[in-house]
């Protein structure tokens, strides 16, 4: 803080000069002729930031099942600060959790400055020291990343390297420990990475039209064995390898990853070695994009602390190979990630019809179908510990999800657009949310997405959506309407109505308002309603909300 | 290309990896009798588990027990059933039982148990948490286990079998200077209760007579304790305190016992606790 302290006091110095210099000029009726030279004013740099601060009322709802909170009032808020001066940065973020909101990790309670940082880079060579976040590939054995919805940071805190030795090798390297909330985890991690992109190594390749990418990376964690039972091993080390190739407007890539024996709480313990291999393929040209994903993961996770739990201290990052949903009822039941074992595959096929042609119509229709489906392993369970089990590479087991939807998306009028999604599900609830007992929930999902523009600047968007099953809760129906005047307010409000419950008592309407402000960077908006419990995911990694019933703010500011 | 040499030898020294190839468990010394006249340090462990908890036998129930092998009379365990594992339905054919008991309510609300089975020890914080997983509890126990007694706790129990009432009597001698916020917190445990369990290992997930151990019954003082002193207690100081308690029907006295353990409400830290049969 005190840094920064310095560079606002240095600004305002500078500020207050540059407003006595434009005040002089303006008000000297008689310019001399033997003018001084313009005032040269140091370059200080420059400082970015920006806010967000969420609060929440709650009342208790026994119905809904809403919790008592004794607090009453909830709120999340930080504030980011960065500093930029020519090859140096710095920065800090000043979090506050007085007492963090419902579903969020209780860990973050307080307040403080967990999050500082400085560095500079100087031609082929960059340094950083304080909190940093990273990534190796596509994060299989390491990510270090920020997701405020989920409550997740998992930063490091101390020293990274980035070194460019030639045109073509990126190389990093790093020591830290992890972020826990507002204190650090056990473990000590050590990592590098390298890339090869094969065409700016060799300068007769440059403008070749197959281009190839490899890289490796190595992750160790190092935790002293406390434990007074088991023998375990302190240094845990996972690498991965992964290589990408592009011929024109075909990619295919794949990665590896391998880690040495791990016993932790997320795998019971075992000693186990952990695999994951992904393959991922596309094609896109106008109008048409394809493209397919398959995945198997096998005992993976990975954790700077290898007690930890839930969404604390990962080290892989293991994205769900399914699509993510944003309308209410489709991502009612989102796929989490099971690192213990899990076996998938995913194709998605985008398709728009010219405007002019039978289907496209005047403007054109843009048709996406895309089908994922993931299975458990096929293990078999070895009484001896240090196996755990033993996997069958390309059997799948018990069905855990799966996914066929069709979104048909069409500018009908100059005023009017429509979007259409029908979707199937299939959701192992007792394996992705591990609460056994629920059984397979079979769902049909239709969304009917209709915007209409009455004005220059104004728009009613409504949604129409419709999920029916017979297990779990039952079917629900939702509706939504927004009403939007461009570019500073909007208003909606929204009902989730649980018709199909077996429990007539729980036939509940879940209705929430919503109003909003905007003006340059600055957003306000206030809710009251009653929010359904349910999980949100964001990239397969998942946490859990509970209901709520009460006032909703949120400000946001950027500067 | 002499730099690149320099730095992948660097990263060679990353190359930090501990294969286990031997035996996965230490060697166990032997515990040998205990002489009650040596004040131990103990350990409290606060399981929070729930009858529906299908991960909770395996890694609760026989964690404890492996605990128990190891640390024997140094660990004291309370198994806290709440939150959404422990409910119940009285109607249903399984899982009818109401483990749950407005104290360990209230536990599970104050430490934000978000899973089950966590459990803290001596509610003292271990690698910066208070609510562990099960696999670091061993490690936890064992540095609360490193620490001089700082008090003796002596229970006496006397339970009337006619109206059921029970009466501790709990001597706390100070071995070390203490705090005029120090609490004395006083639960009432039963042990081997029949009732239905969950678990995720086997086929029929739903056990009906799994033994359920050490299971909360409630509080003999308030919840968080009963502050011991208005001052700080000096070392020597023996302070006595007797309490009453009525037991429910359905208790089963001989698997009764009493937990008494003294906490700082400042740092909520568990500083000594005891354990005692009621008959």
């Amino acid at each position: 803080m005190k840094k920064i302290f310095v560079c606002v006091a240095f600004l305002s110095i500078a500020v207050v000069a540059k407003a006595q210099q434009d005040s002089a000029t303006k008000s000297a009726p008689n310019k001399p002729f033997i003018q001084n030279p313009p005032l040269q004013l140091p370059n200080f740099g420059e400082i970015h930031g920006n806010f967000q601060f969420d609060a929440q009322y709650y009342r208790v709802d026994s119905l809904i099942n809403a919790p008592k909170v004794p607090e009453k009032i909830l709120s999340n808020g930080f504030l980011n600060l960065t500093y930029t001066k020519d090859k140096f940065y710095a920065g800090l973020r000043y979090e506050s959790f007085l007492n963090p909101l419902q579903g969020y990790p209780s860990g973050f309670k307080g307040s403080g400055v967990p999050h500082r940082y400085a560095g500079y880079i100087a031609d082929d060579f960059e340094v950083t020291v304080g909190n940093f976040y990273e990534q190796f590939g596509s994060g299989t054995i390491f990510r270090a990343y920020e997701e405020k919805n989920l409550g997740i940071d998992n930063s490091l805190d101390g020293l990274r390297v980035r070194f460019r030795p030639v045109k073509g090798i990126y190389l990093k390297g790093f020591v830290a420990r992890q972020r826990s909330f507002f204190a650090l985890g056990p473990g000590i991690v050590r990592g590098a990475d390298i890339d090869f992109s094969v065409n700016e190594i060799f300068t007769k390749l440059e403008n070749s039209n197959l281009r190839y990418t490899f890289g490796g990376g190595f992750i160790s964690k190092y935790q002293p064995d406390n434990d007074p039972i088991y023998i375990l091993p302190e240094n845990v080390g996972a690498f991965a390898g992964r290589a990408g190739i592009q011929y024109k407007k075909v990619t295919l890539s794949g990665e590896y990853a391998y880690k040495i024996n791990d016993p932790s709480a997320d795998n019971k313990f075992i000693y186990k070695e952990g695999t994951a291999i992904s393959i991922n393929a596309g094609y896109a040209t106008k109008g048409l994009g394809i493209s397919v994903a398959a995945k198997r993961i096998d005992n993976m996770s990975f954790r700077s602390d290898r007690a930890a739990s839930r969404t604390d201290l990962t080290l892989s990052f293991l994205p769900a190979a399914t699509k993510q949903h944003t309308y209410m009822l489709p991502s009612f039941y989102p796929y989490a990630t099971q690192p213990n074992g899990e076996l998938g595959i995913q194709g998605e096929i985008t398709y728009t019809f010219k405007k002019g042609s039978l289907v496209g119509g005047r403007y054109g229709t843009t048709i996406t179908a895309n089908y994922a489906s993931v299975w458990g392993l096929d293990t078999t369970q070895v009484a001896d510990q240090k196996v755990g089990y033993t996997a069958k590479f390309l059997s799948p087991g018990k069905l855990y999800f799966e996914d066929k939807n069709i979104e048909i998306t069409k500018k009908i009028t100059s005023k009017l657009k429509a979007g259409y999604t029908f979707m199937h599900l299939v959701y192992n609830k007792d394996v992705v949310q591990g609460v056994p007992g629920f059984g397979i929930v079979y769902a049909y999902i239709n969304v009917l997405d209709v915007s209409y523009k009455l004005a220059k600047n104004n728009t009613v968007r409504t949604e129409l959506q419709h999920m029916r099953t017979k297990q779990d809760m039952g079917s629900w129906a939702a509706g939504l309407i927004e009403y939007t005047i461009a570019p500073k307010y909007f208003i909606a409000v929204l009902d989730q109505f649980n018709y199909g419950n077996s429990e007539s008592k729980k036939q509940i309407h879940y209705v929430v308002a919503q109003a909003g402000y905007l003006k340059n960077t600055l957003r306000i908006a206030g809710g009251y309603g009653k929010q359904r419990e349910g999980i949100i995911c964001v990239g397969g990694v998942c946490r859990n909300v509970p209901a709520s019933n009460g006032f909703t703010l949120s400000i946001t500011s950027s500067f | 290309m002499k730099k690149l040499a320099v730095v992948l030898i660097a990263c060679t020294l990353f190359v930090a990896c501990d294969k286990i190839e031997g035996p996965i468990k230490e060697t166990l010394t032997d515990l040998g009798d205990v002489d009650t006249t040596v004040t131990l340090q103990r350990a409290l462990l606060e399981e929070y588990t729930g009858h529906k908890c299908g991960n909770c036998p395996e890694l609760g129930s026989e964690k404890i027990a492996e605990l128990d092998a190891l640390f024997g009379s140094k660990l004291v365990t309370v198994s806290v059933h709440a939150g959404s594992f422990a409910t119940f339905s009285p109607t249903a054919s399984k899982y009818n039982y109401d483990f749950t008991t407005p104290t360990s309510i209230a536990l599970y609300n104050k430490y934000g148990v978000q899973a089950n089975p966590e459990g803290c020890v001596s509610r003292t914080l271990s690698g910066g948490k208070l609510v562990l997983g099960s696999g670091a509890w061993a490690t936890a126990i064992s540095a609360v286990l490193t620490q001089e007694p700082a008090q003796r706790i002596d229970i006496k129990n006397t339970f009337n079998e006619a109206n059921k009432q029970l009466t501790v009597d709990v001597t706390v001698k100070y071995l070390k200077a203490g705090a005029a916020d120090d609490n004395l917190t006083v639960y009432l445990v039963e042990d081997s209760i029949i009732n239905w369990q969950k678990d995720y290992r086997l086929t029929n997930e739903d056990i009906p007579n799994f033994v359920h151990r050490h299971v909360l019954r409630g509080a003999v003082t308030p919840t968080f304790g009963d502050p011991l002193s208005t001052t700080a207690p000096a070392v020597g100081a023996i302070i006595k305190k007797s309490y009453t308690y009525t037991l429910k029907d359905g208790y089963v006295p001989k698997h009764c016992s009493v937990v008494a353990f003294v906490n700082n409400s400042g740092t909520d830290n568990v500083l000594q606790v005891a354990e005692k049969h009621i008959q």
